[in-house]
């Protein structure tokens, strides 16, 4: 239920398990998917919850703290965008 | 500020407190809490910045003059608003400085924090818009930060009076006892903690009476900071010539190790916050509403489960609509073919041709579309129920794995399904992608789904020659619809949108009752979109037929054209279906049923009007005479030509609108050869198989 202090591990989010809660440190790709993934909230240093990883197919993932969007949105995401987005465990939500 | 400075005679002791924080911490809300509301407002010395001086309310036996000091993020000497804030601290020297900090931005807070204690303030916190981050999943530890930072950690909620009351104690509590800060909080590496340790040595050498009045290592890290305040401070020491050296050396040292020491001290407190603020820092489980979408979509998005949902949802769907809209088409049928059919016919004052105008062309041809308007307007309606619930985001997601192996994203879903109901719809639904090739092409396929006005068709011929499959013949249509989308789609993806696909992004809004006011616009919005085409597009398309039909090269042929076969054969209409059908011919179908489809380009739904026109049959006739017209395999391959052949006028003209007319007519074109070519193949297999 609560965080731990297990985890930093660094990953793309697609690999990332059910219940992790993770920090974006980068994203590759253009800068159309930079953009348009910061108009939903995800940019370096946002944190995320994911949801579902149902790997290898689309992750949703749930906003925690973001910069440039109101946090509780929830996001899905296709696997080749999952896979763009580079995180850091910072910890499981152990409800999952 | 000079009040608490006179008059003896009162007795009780006098306190200085003042408030920091972040901007938008909600430190003015604080204030004016802790004074009742009532300040003195004032500007700092020299500078238009805003000063609001107030009593501590509700406390008794002490006079507490409470001081609100500019939000700030840090104690540097480069903005104003910073250099009040912490001149105020180390020169007026409060009793209690209580720091105003966002426990949903804990970060920003604990570096200021931690520069506050270098001041050794003696600082109690107020740990404020605990809701806040509550609502976005996680919790301060405040006893655990309590316990780290050595001071007074009170949660507050400023703007609903959660912990004032506690507050303020605890500022009492402060005043009295004194500071409890823990020192030495951080280790800015043996280097530089050296360094600090040999300017304190000096300056408690040389400057004894500085020291006395600021704190001797925040002193000590601002010098080497090169700090101008502070440096300027000390000028006026006898040897600051030799302590300056001194530092300097020190400086021009370190920067070899640790690059700028302003910024390396800056960037280990600020790291040191973040650490902090992850260790007290633990994430909750969401709130009651974000529970139950966890626990729709562990269902509804599930890896194995969710495709099968999706199809039984979809068929509710339609099933909805077709069930429910039965009597209301049955209904509009019998107001339009019966009572206003025979109205007109029977007026005595306008002539024939016009009476026939009206009856057999318009109101036949809009009338047959008309019917159709219940069950798009019910399909409509679920569907904007599912939208509203959320459930259409959620499919956009199921399908995306199947989607995207057809270089698609699974948001294309969306208009497809919009497609079901009317084609025009279905292409403004293409705005919400955002690539632009996904959506030129999602606009080039909707067409392909089979939107209800080609249900008619399928009807019409599947009840002639289909016996008992009619029913798994009309579901085909649907399906191969949907599966011919995904091949072209792929395909103008491939070869003429290339470009790489940005991929799939979705936001899934939480799941929520559907409001009924906002379903029904959605509902009208669309409905709208197809009574508007049937207004005009599909008016003056019918009008053209009547024209074409009763028209020929010989001149105007009279209405029993409508009536005589042998007649409507010498009409335009006639050669423009006997010069197609020698096109067709491999196809098998009579030039009739050819010349009904130049007239399915107006609307798909004119198909079956235009056929009981041209075989001289009425509604109940045109069953047997499609039965002795087509065979099994002929009437399929025309189902799927239906289906495939060109969206109606109305939606090449969205096309246009949307794209250009450059996308239009790729539409018209693509479609048109597949047309032709699934309903070839399907006649030849069918004849090679069956015989």
């Amino acid at each position: 239920m609560y965080y731990s202090k297990e985890g930093g591990e660094i990953m793309p989010l697609a690999y990332v398990g059910d219940g992790a809660i993770v920090e974006v440190l980068n994203i590759g790709g253009g800068r159309g998917l930079v953009r348009r993934l910061r108009d939903l909230g995800i940019h370096e240093g946002s944190k995320l919850k994911v949801i579902k990883s149902a790997g290898p197919g689309p992750v949703i993932i749930h906003l925690i703290s973001s910069k440039s969007s109101p946090i509780g949105r929830r996001i899905a995401l296709g696997f080749g965008v999952a896979m763009k987005v580079l995180v850091k465990v910072i910890g499981y939500d152990t409800q999952y | 500020m000079t009040h608490n400075t006179e008059s003896r005679e009162e007795e009780v002791p006098k306190y200085k407190v003042a408030i920091v924080g972040t901007p938008n911490v909600g430190k003015s809300i604080i204030f004016n809490k802790l004074t009742g509301g009532r300040a003195w407002v004032g500007n700092w010395p020299g500078v238009t910045v805003e000063k609001k001086v107030g009593k501590l309310v509700g406390v008794e036996g002490v006079d507490v003059e409470v001081t609100d000091l500019p939000g700030i993020y840090s104690l540097t000497a480069y903005s104003v608003d910073e250099l009040i804030a912490r001149n105020f601290i180390v020169e007026e020297k409060p009793d209690v400085v209580v720091v105003v900090a966002n426990a949903a931005n804990l970060e920003r807070s604990l570096y200021l924090i931690l520069s506050l204690m270098e001041l050794e303030a003696n600082i109690v916190v107020a740990l404020n818009m605990i809701d806040v981050a509550r609502d976005e999943g996680y919790e301060v530890m405040h006893d655990k930060l309590e316990h780290i930072l050595g001071v007074p950690v009170i949660p507050t909620i400023a703007i609903a009076n959660v912990g004032i009351n506690e507050l303020k104690k605890a500022i009492i509590n402060a005043l009295t006892k004194g500071s409890t800060s823990r020192k030495l909080l951080i280790n800015y590496g043996s280097d530089v903690e050296k360094a600090i340790k040999d300017i304190e040595l000096m300056l408690s050498k040389l400057a004894p009476g500085i020291t006395r009045k600021y704190p001797l290592r925040w002193l000590a890290i601002k010098l080497l900071e090169n700090d101008r305040e502070i440096v300027d401070k000390l000028r006026s020491i006898k040897d600051f010539p030799k302590l300056e050296g001194f530092i300097n050396d020190l400086r021009a040292k370190l920067e070899k190790s640790v690059g700028d020491v302003e910024a390396y001290i800056a960037e280990v407190k600020f790291r040191k916050a973040v650490e902090l603020s992850r260790y007290v820092t633990r994430y909750i489980t969401l709130t009651g509403k974000v529970t139950i979408t966890d626990l729709l979509d562990a269902i509804l998005t599930h890896k194995v489960l969710g495709i099968p949902l999706a199809l039984s949802i979809i068929y509710l769907l339609f099933r909805f609509a077709f069930d429910i809209s039965a009597p209301f088409s049955d209904v509009i049928d019998i107001l339009i073919n019966n009572v206003v059919h025979d109205l007109i016919i029977n007026l005595e004052s306008i002539p024939p041709w016009l009476a026939s105008l009206l009856a057999d062309g318009i109101l036949a041809g809009v009338g047959a579309v008309l019917v159709f308007l219940p069950i798009i307007a019910f399909f409509f309606l679920g569907l904007a129920v599912l939208e509203d619930i959320g459930y259409l985001a959620r499919l956009a997601f199921v399908v995306d794995k199947i989607f995207h192996k057809f270089n698609l994203p699974g948001k294309v879903m969306i208009p497809l399904m919009v497609g079901f109901g009317c084609n025009v719809p279905a292409i403004l639904a293409t705005r919400t992608i955002e690539d632009e090739n996904d959506r030129k092409v999602a606009a080039l396929i909707a067409p392909l789904s089979s939107c209800s006005a080609r249900l008619p068709v399928y009807l019409a011929i599947a009840g002639a020659v289909m016996g008992t499959y009619a029913g798994a013949a009309i579901a085909t249509m649907y399906w191969l619809g949907i599966m011919l989308a995904l091949v072209m789609g792929l395909i103008l993806r491939k070869f003429v949108f290339k470009g790489p696909t940005t991929g799939f992004i979705m936001e899934l809004p939480p799941y929520l009752m559907p409001r009924p006011d906002s379903v029904l616009l959605k509902t009208w919005e669309r409905t709208k979109k197809f009574l508007v085409k049937a207004g005009t597009v599909i008016l003056m398309g019918v009008a053209l037929v009547w024209v074409l039909s009763v028209t020929g090269p010989t001149g105007y042929l009279g209405t029993q054209a409508l009536e005589d076969p042998e007649v409507l054969s010498i009409s335009w209409i006639g050669y423009i279906g006997k010069f197609l059908h020698t096109v067709m011919e491999p196809l098998g179908w009579d030039w009739k049923a050819t010349a009904a489809l130049v007239f399915g380009f107006v609307a798909k739904e004119i198909v079956v009007g235009t056929m009981g026109v041209l075989y001289g049959a009425g509604e109940e006739g045109l069953t047997t005479v499609l039965s002795k017209v087509f065979t099994p395999i002929t009437g399929f391959a025309y189902m799927v030509f239906v289906l495939i052949y060109v969206p109606c006028i109305a939606t090449l003209a969205m096309i246009r609108s949307e794209l250009g007319l450059k996308y239009a007519l790729i539409a018209l074109v693509y479609e048109v050869l597949l047309a032709y070519f699934m309903a070839l193949l399907i006649t030849s297999l069918g004849t090679l198989i069956i015989g």
